[in-house]
């Protein structure tokens, strides 16, 4: 039987609801100072104060996680499916796109202010070069392993390099682009977030300056709404995932 | 003859077989490992033969060769039409190819499974439709068009993969153990419906295992490879009638048969 979805919900929210009211009777039992390690209900109530602030800070980190994510998406499948095309191609190309896997951001980001200005570009371009290589990554392994007896049966009836790739390695590919997806789209904020403390704009700057400011019930409810936004995301791409998937493959069956 | 399908054009059930020659092939994937060694064969139009060989023999390499997959060595293959095909039959494909799993798309349900062939080859969705459901039809599988292969057995998905060769109408359907994973039921179900397509349409049929049985029971002719590399060291013709129901397996005749050919295979063992 397939537990509902209330059922299925329920553990994670209790869990939550005891860890946050234990840390709040923590805070207060042991007299932490609140610039230190503010209690849950101040960090409630900095979101009812500082709402309509917050909540231009969070559009602001969407818009760029969004924005390099779908960069990141357009790019990397696109640059999987050229390096997919020639042994050569990929042996020469491929370690460096390693790059973007290693480079410390945060280390970059001030040249990425010289180089795209402040504010969104710097964002987006952080965002992007954090979230584009799993995508990268995991669309090659995907395209590399399309089953050979399918590439001989496209052969045999002659189809084309284009047919070949829309009709049977990229659907084959299909599980572990969403894969790559998957793990871009919580990066994409981690991204922008990082851009932002640079750059300026968004959550990262109200973290900023909220730091300096000692104010960390703000801190920690910009820091809530970035991860908000990267489980909203992840969310949206599993949703994604299991509409193209579901009935075709193993990763998005019911496991019961 | 013609069916009662309106489309019946396309519906001819009578295609003649293509001829298929090896002269003196021989396929080396590096110069000591040699696949196949001089191999002679001739498959006659509307021939249904089998090539019959100890697993890792090189009875893929030699079917992926006369597919065009690959290419030999040395030494030429021929696959030739006796009548030329008619200008609007020229787009068919005229070789077909069952693997020895179903291998089908698996974001695909059985009629866009079936008509892909026909798509590859620049047929309009109108006419892949009709002739789809037409092979589907044919292995016996009309109720189960609009299921994904996970929701199908293995016997159904191998019998997809059928229709999937013969929606073409190929004029040489060749086999590459189809059945060896299918359990016994399901396989000789299976021979009998491969026999009665064969019979009813025509092509040349090239049809590799290592069952013995399964051999004698689908052809009229066996060819006996060796270890590798292969070479052909027996050519039998079974003497078996055209009609082959369930109920020959049990008789004395086909015992015989099979006895032959697993003499020759014994004698190949011990050589």
């Amino acid at each position: 039987m397939r537990p509902r979805p209330l059922r299925r919900a329920l553990p994670p929210i209790i869990v939550f609801i005891v860890a946050v009211l234990l840390l709040e009777l923590l805070v207060r039992a042991l007299h932490v100072r609140p610039g230190f390690l503010p209690p849950p209900s101040a960090v409630a109530q900095s979101f009812v104060r500082e709402g309509a602030h917050l909540w231009v800070a969070l559009s602001e980190t969407a818009q760029g996680a969004l924005t390099g994510f779908a960069l990141s998406c357009a790019v990397g499948i696109i640059l999987a499916v050229l390096l997919s095309s020639a042994s050569w191609v990929q042996r020469a190309f491929y370690p460096y796109t390693i790059f973007f896997q290693t480079v410390p951001v945060i280390a970059i980001a001030p040249l990425l202010v010289i180089w795209c200005g402040y504010g969104l570009p710097t964002v987006i371009a952080s965002a992007f070069i954090v979230s584009v290589f799993p995508i990268i990554a995991n669309t090659l392994s995907g395209l590399l392993s399309t089953d050979p007896a399918l590439r001989d049966l496209f052969r045999l009836y002659g189809a084309g390099r284009f047919s070949t790739m829309m009709k049977l390695r990229l659907p084959y590919a299909l599980p572990n682009i969403m894969t790559g997806l998957r793990i871009s789209a919580g990066l994409a904020v981690i991204g922008a977030v990082v851009g932002e403390f640079i750059g300026g704009g968004g959550l990262g700057t109200v973290v900023s300056v909220a730091g300096r400011n000692q104010r960390t019930d703000t801190a920690f409810a910009a820091v809530l709404l970035a991860s908000m936004l990267g489980l909203a995301m992840v969310a949206v791409v599993n949703l994604l995932s299991h509409l193209t998937l579901a009935h075709w493959h193993a990763s998005e069956r019911d496991q019961d | 003859m013609q069916t009662a399908d309106p489309t019946g054009a396309l519906l001819t059930p009578k295609r003649a077989g293509t001829r298929v020659e090896l002269t003196g092939v021989r396929r080396a994937f590096e110069p000591d490992v040699v696949a196949i060694e001089r191999v002679d064969l001739v498959a006659e139009p509307g021939e249904f033969l089998a090539v019959l060989g100890p697993s890792g023999s090189g009875k893929s390499t030699l079917l992926r060769l006369i597919a065009g997959l690959d290419r030999p060595t040395l030494g030429t293959i021929q696959v030739s039409d006796p009548q030329r095909a008619a200008r609007d039959e020229a787009r068919r494909a005229e070789i077909a190819f069952v693997f020895q799993d179903a291998h089908l798309l698996p974001w695909r349900n059985v009629v866009r499974n079936v008509s892909l062939p026909l798509e590859l080859t620049g047929w309009s969705r109108g006419e892949t439709q009709a002739m789809a459901r037409e092979a589907i039809a044919r292995v016996g599988l009309s109720d189960a068009q609009r299921r994904y292969p996970n929701q199908l057995s293995g016997g159904m998905r191998m019998r997809v993969s059928l229709a999937r060769a013969l929606v073409t109408r190929p004029r040489l359907l060749l086999l590459d153990e189809p059945f060896a994973a299918l359990d016994e039921i399901t396989r000789q179900r299976l021979e009998e419906q491969l026999r009665e397509l064969w019979d009813s349409l025509g092509m040349t049929v090239i049809f590799v295992t290592h069952s013995i049985s399964e051999a004698a029971f689908l052809a009229e002719r066996v060819l006996v490879l060796s270890r590798r590399p292969a070479q052909i060291v027996a050519d039998r013709k079974i003497d078996l009638p055209r009609q082959r129901s369930a109920e020959l397996r049990t008789t004395p005749t086909f015992a015989q048969q099979t006895r032959a050919l697993f003499e020759v295979m014994r004698q190949q063992e011990e050589a």
